[in-house]
């Protein structure tokens, strides 16, 4: 096991202003204090080599664990202990030599400096050798296909460069663990995606743990298995990211769209059969008139059963019959606003 | 109209509420325009006094500006400022971690803008020296009566001291920003006794003897009167040799504050954030 964290929660005092001129002029002599829960114990394990994404709406505890396991901030209570020897909070130096992070609204770089100046300084902090240094330098910018940007002011590269500088940065150093904290933001599609695929390749082909924190789906569906879910400072979910989906959304809705009304009734009496051999019961399929005489069928089956539906449906029509099969499935947005709502 | 002067007397009222919101900055605004006023009252007296009792001359003020003004030009580096902002606007936590002390980046920074300085000043420097001859003779004067080697040695350490107290001094007021959003408010203050009694605006020695003797246990004194002093050969060896020596004794208490500041800072970091 990678990382432990056991019953690590956070909780910090805040000041409350009345509006106005006269709360201003009463903050000055008196302010009222409040305690705040950013994030309750929470717990959970991370193995060698996994890609977790802990997920949750803003303020919902995020960056804290993230700060937490970092050791930048220390938790009230609770501990985390990385690579079986290392209490996170205390930060010792061989943690820290074993750690990288990026955060996305964060800049390591030097904006003053061509990206190549802070490679260097992480190489000299980190005492990495010059041939290592090189191998995963020229690794990275491979990857990212990015060799000319190390030359670069990093004031004059684009956002969705620079991250691909700050990640190269990051991982100079050879980490085993990574946290980062929505490196895709800001980014438009084409910057987030080679970022995806640079995460995807350190994790699968280097075998760098990571953890990562994002706001976008699209980050989660593509690179993390695992997730944790996060609302409100607690723990609302932990487990595989294809688990959420179907403890939630069990059901796949499926819309067969055929060239006329006869067709459709024949679509659905081979779906109605079916299941009643199967003896599956459940909602009825439902037949819809379409625009331009188009009908469709349409019913819910369950993932596992839904080839096997499809099969049966159309095993009575020909090829020619069907205009289009149309398959759909829960975004995995609305299932996470359902956890969290239920959570609350 | 009279939603108008409702919404803008809201707008005022809103913006007072900001203003008082950054609570020392507002205290601190309001004195920095009376103390720099003293600053003004030494000026104006030194100009009166000139050429009698303190015993300098009119180029003697000139020269005196001359050399606090380079010196100022080596010290006012801003690292209290882009450190504060590293700290408020995350770069703190970015650094902190990985293996390597924080407080070394705004340190060398710090020294690398005094180098970068001296590297630019230092041409002009030359060249008011060889082509304003009352200057040359000013300093060979002073040499000749100093003893040369002494003279100059005596200069590069008060001025080292100085640069140290006040780079230390600079990193204390960024760390301000562990405890407080707007750090200029400390800042200002900070300027305004800088400008007052350190020697930038008027040599300290118009000051009476027990005023400069009480300035001598302040970091001001090192930061900018003590150099200035010795560069114009108004401090003997033996006063000169005590205050290198108290010099040194208030820069490492000073650092002593620094590091206390940024242990206490990086525990309340910690403990709550930013």
């Amino acid at each position: 096991m990678l990382l432990d964290v056991r019953q690590m929660a956070k909780s910090y005092v805040t000041y409350r202003k009345d509006p106005g001129l006269k709360g201003a002029v009463k903050a000055l002599f008196h302010r009222e204090k409040i305690a705040v829960d950013a994030v309750r114990p929470v717990s959970f394990q991370v193995d060698r080599g996994e890609f977790v994404g802990l997920l949750g709406p803003n303020g919902a505890g995020k960056t804290t664990i993230l700060k937490m396991l970092t050791g930048l901030i220390t938790p009230s209570s609770g501990c985390g202990t990385a690579f079986g020897e290392y209490d996170v909070s205390k930060r010792p130096r061989p943690y820290l030599e074993r750690i990288g992070m990026v955060m996305g609204q964060r800049n390591q770089l030097n904006p003053d400096l061509p990206a190549i100046d802070s490679f260097r300084l992480a190489q000299a902090i980190y005492g990495v050798p010059e041939q290592e240094f090189e191998t995963r330098l020229n690794q990275m910018l491979g990857i990212f296909q990015a060799q000319d940007l190390v030359h670069k002011p990093v004031r004059k590269l684009s956002l969705g460069e620079r991250m691909q500088m700050e990640m190269t940065l990051s991982l100079l150093h050879g980490p085993e663990l990574l946290f980062l904290d929505e490196p895709t933001i800001g980014l438009d599609f084409a910057a987030a995606r080679r970022i995806r695929s640079f995460l995807k390749t350190i994790n699968q082909s280097l075998g760098v743990t990571v953890i990562l924190t994002s706001h976008y789906t699209k980050d989660i569906e593509e690179l993390c298995r695992r997730v944790i879910l996060i609302n409100k400072g607690v723990c609302v979910y932990d487990g595989l990211l294809s688990e959420v989906d179907e403890r939630i959304h069990g059901q796949r809705e499926v819309e067969i769209l055929c060239v006329d009304e006869g067709i459709a009734q024949r679509v659905m009496g081979s779906f109605k059969n079916a299941q009643a051999e199967l003896g599956n019961t459940g909602a009825e399929p439902v037949l819809k008139l379409r625009d331009k005489g188009i009908n469709s069928v349409l019913f819910s089956v369950t993932p596992r059963m839904l080839a096997a539906s499809i099969k049966n449906a159309t095993a009575t029509v020909e090829s020619r019959d069907i205009v289009d099969i149309k398959i759909s499935e829960a975004e995995l947005e609305s299932v996470f606003g359902e956890i969290y709502a239920r959570s609350v | 109209m009279r939603a108008v002067f409702k919404a803008a007397g809201l707008i005022l009222s809103q913006q007072l509420s900001v203003q008082l919101g950054y609570r020392m900055a507002f205290v601190q605004v309001a004195l920095f325009e009376a103390i720099g006023l003293v600053g003004t009252l030494f000026y104006w007296r030194a100009a009166a006094t000139s050429g009698s009792g303190s015993g300098y001359s009119a180029a003697g003020i000139v020269i005196y500006f001359i050399v606090a003004s380079s010196h100022q030009i080596l010290q006012e580096s801003g690292i209290s400022r882009s450190l504060s902002m590293d700290i408020r606007t995350g770069k703190l936590a970015a650094s902190l971690v990985r293996p390597f002390p924080f407080l070394l980046q705004p340190v060398c920074q710090g020294i690398a803008y005094s180098l970068s300085r001296l590297l630019m000043i230092g041409p002009v420097l030359v060249a008011i020296f060889v082509f304003v001859p009352a200057l040359r003779d000013f300093f060979v004067d002073v040499a000749r009566e100093q003893g040369g080697v002494i003279w100059l040695s005596g200069y590069l350490a008060a001025l080292s001291l100085g640069l140290v107290c006040n780079l230390v001094v600079r990193l204390s007021l960024g760390l301000l920003a562990f405890d407080m959003t707007q750090t200029w408010g400390p800042e200002l203050l900070f300027m305004s006794i800088f400008f007052a009694l350190s020697g930038v605006v008027y040599p300290v020695d118009l000051l009476p003897v027990p005023a400069v003797q009480a300035l001598s246990w302040t970091p001001f004194f090192y930061m900018q009167g003590l150099p200035n002093l010795v560069a114009l050969g108004r401090v003997s060896d033996g006063a000169l040799t005590a205050y290198l020596a108290r010099g040194c004794l208030v820069t490492v208490i000073a650092t002593f504050i620094l590091v206390f500041m940024w242990r206490r800072g990086v525990r309340k970091f910690e403990a709550i954030g930013i």
